[in-house]
């Protein structure tokens, strides 16, 4: 099944170093980029705990904050990573030891921001990746914003985090669906919208209370203003999840279908437009920006 | 040794029921009987069950007062009974019946369901089951 979809010809295998400063052909000697090129398939194993004082040494181009750009060009993709979290440290640290090198390689000019819910209410994804997109702009201009869930890791290098002329998913071939998209209309795991793509849409839903359904909304928004979804083809998709039991205070949401059934009337009214919070912390780690922040309760 | 080979002949016999996590297409054999039942075809049934349950018949979830057991969340309330709440029980059955890797009984109700309170019990159907239909076919 070629999960590629509504993409020119050119764009999936166009590596990035292309796109970025151009060598004079002129000069007798060529430069290189110092960074090594992507290497395809990986192998991906969550047995041996991270230390993340090694880590930041064995990545010692990542600045405090997370950040990272290309030495040798210029990238033109800035891009914000954001991380829905709270109280999964072990699965962030994974996250941190196999995506660091890889978007590295990538040669994205990129930040890595967790947002963490504080407080014991409900959890709430897409309100959380709201204030992501808000925060990160305030340190910088991304003009893409990568939508990730802390415990899944890209298994093939090629996979690019970047964004596309249409939305991108990412996460197209998880482990946890047999390494195939559960449902043509899945948009969950890994997402990258530009910061135009997701202004359009007024962002994301705020009213999304509990597991389920936000990314079916994203989904819905992104379809009601014309746009389709960019994908990489099931085998460059492939992503592993960290097995882990369901969390608490993430309980399936039941309003989560009804919801969805009405993103068309409630996206104007629910989104970036509506959005309030209360950031209470900004860590700035060396691999990682953190940002605590209390998102209320269900109303 | 009498009771030893007893024994023996009952695990062969009866081998226990499991919890299980279908894949699509096991699912869709097992279903097959279903296809058009009601005027509901094996894709509609599909797509509803990825949606409410994942194809993971251990599927338990509590809301709203009532708890809906596997595949087909079939809820305490009115179809099968629990020790949780008083249940109408009509589909005479203990709900935790629904858990285990034999949908014949899970399948007997949720026909049921669909008599009485047709295709929309399942949630997923109007925003997720009513279109692309094709790709829940094996």
């Amino acid at each position: 099944m070629d999960m590629a979809r509504g993409l020119p010809q050119g764009e999936e295998e166009k590596p990035i170093k292309e796109t970025g400063v151009p060598v004079n052909e002129s000069h007798s000697l060529l430069t290189y980029p110092s960074s090594t090129p992507v290497v395809g398939p990986m192998l991906i194993e969550f047995n041996v705990p991270v230390d993340l004082t090694l880590l930041a040494k064995q990545n010692p181009e990542v600045k405090v904050g997370g950040r990272y750009a290309p030495k040798d060009c210029v990238s033109p993709h800035k891009v914000a990573i954001i991380i829905p979290f709270r109280n999964r440290q072990e699965h962030l640290k994974y996250w941190l030891y196999y995506l660091h090198p890889i978007l590295q390689r990538q040669q994205l000019d990129y930040g890595i921001y967790v947002i963490n819910q504080a407080g014991e209410s409900t959890f709430n994804r897409a309100k959380l990746l709201n204030v992501g997109f808000q925060e990160a702009l305030k340190d910088y201009d991304y003009n893409c914003f990568v939508f990730s869930d802390v415990d899944l890791i890209p298994m093939d290098d090629r996979n690019t985090y970047r964004c596309f002329s249409q939305p991108r998913h990412i996460s197209v071939a998880m482990d946890k669906f047999g390494f195939s998209l559960p449902y043509v209309q899945f948009f969950g795991g890994v997402s990258a919208l530009s910061k135009q793509q997701f202004l359009t849409i007024n962002g994301f839903p705020n009213n999304y209370w509990g597991w389920g359904g936000e990314d079916d909304d994203i989904f819905n928004r992104l379809v009601f203003k014309g746009m389709s979804i960019s994908r990489p083809n099931a085998v460059v998709g492939k992503c592993r999840m960290i097995r882990h039991s369901r969390d608490k205070k993430n309980e399936p949401n039941p309003q989560r279908f009804d919801r969805i059934a009405h993103t068309k009337e409630t996206m104007l009214s629910d989104g970036l437009n509506t959005l309030t919070y209360k950031v209470l912390d900004i860590e700035r780690n060396p691999l990682y920006t953190k940002i605590t922040v209390d998102v209320g309760t269900p109303s | 040794m009498m009771s030893f080979l007893s024994l023996l002949l009952v695990g062969i016999l009866f081998p226990a029921l499991e919890a299980k996590q279908f894949t699509k297409c096991e699912l869709s054999q097992v279903l097959k009987d279903m296809d058009g039942y009601g005027g509901v075809t094996l894709p509609e049934w599909i797509c509803n069950i990825f949606h409410v349950s994942g194809y993971d018949t251990q599927t338990i979830v509590n809301n709203n007062g009532k708890t809906e057991y596997g595949l087909f969340q079939i809820n305490n309330k009115l179809w099968c009974r629990d020790n949780q709440i008083q249940s109408r029980n009509i589909c005479d059955i203990s709900c935790d019946k629904f858990l285990d890797d034999d949908l014949t009984d899970d399948m007997i109700c949720a026909k049921k369901i669909l008599d009485s309170e047709g295709i929309d019990y399942w949630l997923p159907h109007k925003p997720l089951c009513s279109e692309k239909l094709e790709q829940w076919l094996c």
